[in-house]
């Protein structure tokens, strides 16, 4: 039985996104218990590799966890880039995969000056970050895939990969208020003074109607992608009102619930996968441009393409 | 014994620049309050680390506002803000000020010191922690303590009441350090009552601060004499 090196690629690449999920959900219960600066000292951690008895201690093992699974991630990277190198011929797909490999270290670098200069402004960079790295995965696993360039072609008016494109965009934005409601915390409250918290619903409206949009457009084809992509952000919009409900309730100084903890969590990972579907649907619709090979090379191993 | 007369030389210049003759010196004497009913001081569970939570089974009162039966206010901090002779210096004291972290609090939870003044911050516990401060002026730091009996020291370069102070590794664990540039502040104990001693005879100004009811300042007071100035606070409440 001969392996098809594509698939192979491709599923690395999945794994790497299943992996960097995990991850942004790690860094989002970082931030959900405040649990950012408690290991003070990087790469190290209280001196040590491994400081003994890290499990025990909440927000230690939040923190040096997310560590941990980040950089199974970026040795995952590193792998993922050199099969992409030696087995992927195609331009975007070898444009992405070296993206990915200089965002994983810019991430962790983000991370470990987030922890030096304890600096919030870096924590947020860092947040929003995580979610490009992943949306970067997302789009390293779709052009990988061995039918993205003999799947049946969907119908894409200008119109359409105007709206696609704009999606992407607004998710973006969205997520970087997100993320700045999040890091803020009592200061960004709307009854704070500060528009955060309107412009990250009214964004919301926005992601909702364009999506709507492009589901009344879809065909037979399209319209399953319409619909997850409707139902993540229902999805999303629940778990952001009910974090907003278990917050507002939450004593700063004090240890998260469960619930404060793991709702916004959620909320940040629904986040993370609403931005992964709207890629894929614009990258979807722009698919006939986005397929520029580079010249034909031999591939080295694993048989010939 | 070049450090021990040195220091006995800081301790005499301390004493003489800081004395005011007994016969002028004015002590400003008071109590803080708090008006109508308390709120009610949260549990603190430390269910978050094993250690803690054997330390303090039943958990803690939170220390945010500690209000005694009779209305007594704790952890204000009493400084005078207008008055002083501008071009007088005060010796900064060549002790340290002590911080510790015992039994998973900072004890105690208000603490005033002077610019300049050696701050030891302690761990007396047997678990992981953390020291983070961001004093206004800059100079943040956020430094490990994992180890039992580890101490770190620490200085404020200008006036701030009151740094926030806390350890990132136990979310309920903080405290305030008040820095004030002269020697004349206080902070409320327990019954609410508070003394500035040793105050040069003038018109001073006082201000009181406190975490979360705010800060007031009073009216002019004249101190000097034989009979301690008396100067009462209220916070809170309807």
């Amino acid at each position: 039985m001969v392996s098809d090196p594509r698939r192979s690629v491709h599923n690395t690449a999945r794994i790497a996104v299943v992996g960097s999920f995990l991850l942004i959900l790690a860094g989002g219960l970082v931030t959900s218990r405040d649990a950012g600066l408690s290991v003070p000292d990087w790469p190290l951690a209280f001196g040590q590799l491994n400081p003994p008895g890290w499990w025990r201690i909440e927000s230690i093992r939040t923190e040096h966890g997310h560590r941990i699974i980040a950089f199974a991630v970026a040795l995952w990277m590193a792998f993922l880039g050199w099969r992409v190198y030696r087995l992927e011929d195609r331009t975007l797909a070898r444009r992405l995969a070296a993206a990915g490999a200089a965002v994983v270290l810019i991430q962790a670098l983000l991370g470990g000056l987030r922890v030096l200069r304890l600096s919030l402004d870096l924590a947020m960079v860092h947040g929003l970050v995580g979610q490009l790295f992943f949306a970067l995965l997302c789009a390293l696993a779709v052009v990988t895939a061995p039918e993205w360039e003999t799947r049946e072609r969907l119908p894409n008016t200008r119109r359409e990969r105007c709206l696609t494109m704009g999606l992407v965009v607004t998710v973006i934005l969205q997520l970087a208020l997100g993320i700045s409601i999040r890091h803020l915390g009592a200061a960004a409250r709307p009854l704070a003074g500060t528009w955060l918290y309107y412009a990250h619903v009214g964004t919301a409206g926005l992601v909702l109607s364009v999506a709507l949009d492009l589901n009344r457009g879809a065909n037979a084809t399209a319209k399953p992608s319409a619909n997850t992509l409707l139902a993540t952000i229902a999805a999303q919009i629940v778990l952001g009102i009910a974090s907003f409900i278990v917050t507002e309730s939450m004593a700063y100084d004090r240890q998260a619930t469960m619930l404060q903890a793991w709702l916004p969590t959620l909320h940040v990972g629904c986040g993370a996968a609403l931005l992964g579907a709207s890629l894929t649907r614009c990258l979807h619709a722009w698919r006939e441009s986005l397929m520029l090979p580079l010249p034909r090379r031999q591939v080295q191993r694993g048989g010939a393409v | 014994m070049r450090w021990s007369v040195t220091r006995a030389t800081s301790a005499a210049l301390f004493a003489i620049l800081t004395m005011v003759p007994a016969a002028e010196a004015g002590t400003i004497v008071g109590r803080a309050t708090y008006r109508g009913t308390p709120p009610q001081p949260r549990r603190i569970h430390m269910t978050a680390d094993p250690e803690c939570d054997r330390l303090n089974p039943d958990g803690v009162s939170g220390q945010t506002v500690v209000v005694a039966p009779d209305g007594s206010l704790a952890g204000v901090v009493l400084s005078i803000k207008e008055g002083l002779d501008a071009d007088l210096k005060y010796l900064v004291p060549a002790t340290a000020a002590v911080l510790d972290q015992h039994r998973c609090m900072f004890s105690p939870h208000v603490l005033g010191i002077r610019v300049g003044q050696v701050l030891e911050i302690k761990n007396s516990d047997a678990t992981m922690h953390s020291v983070h401060a961001a004093p206004a002026s800059g100079n943040a730091f956020n430094v490990a303590m994992p180890m039992l009996d580890q101490v770190i020291k620490k200085k404020f370069d200008s006036r701030e009441v009151a740094v926030r102070v806390k350890c990132d590794v136990h979310p309920w664990m903080s405290a305030y350090v008040a820095v004030v540039e002269h020697p004349f502040f206080a902070v409320s104990g327990s019954d609410g009552s508070y003394a500035i001693e040793n105050v040069p005879p003038g018109t001073y100004t006082l201000e009181a601060w406190h975490e979360a009811l705010g800060v007031q300042t009073s009216t002019s007071v004249k101190v000097g004499g034989d009979q301690p100035t008396e100067l009462d606070f209220s916070f809170g409440g309807k």
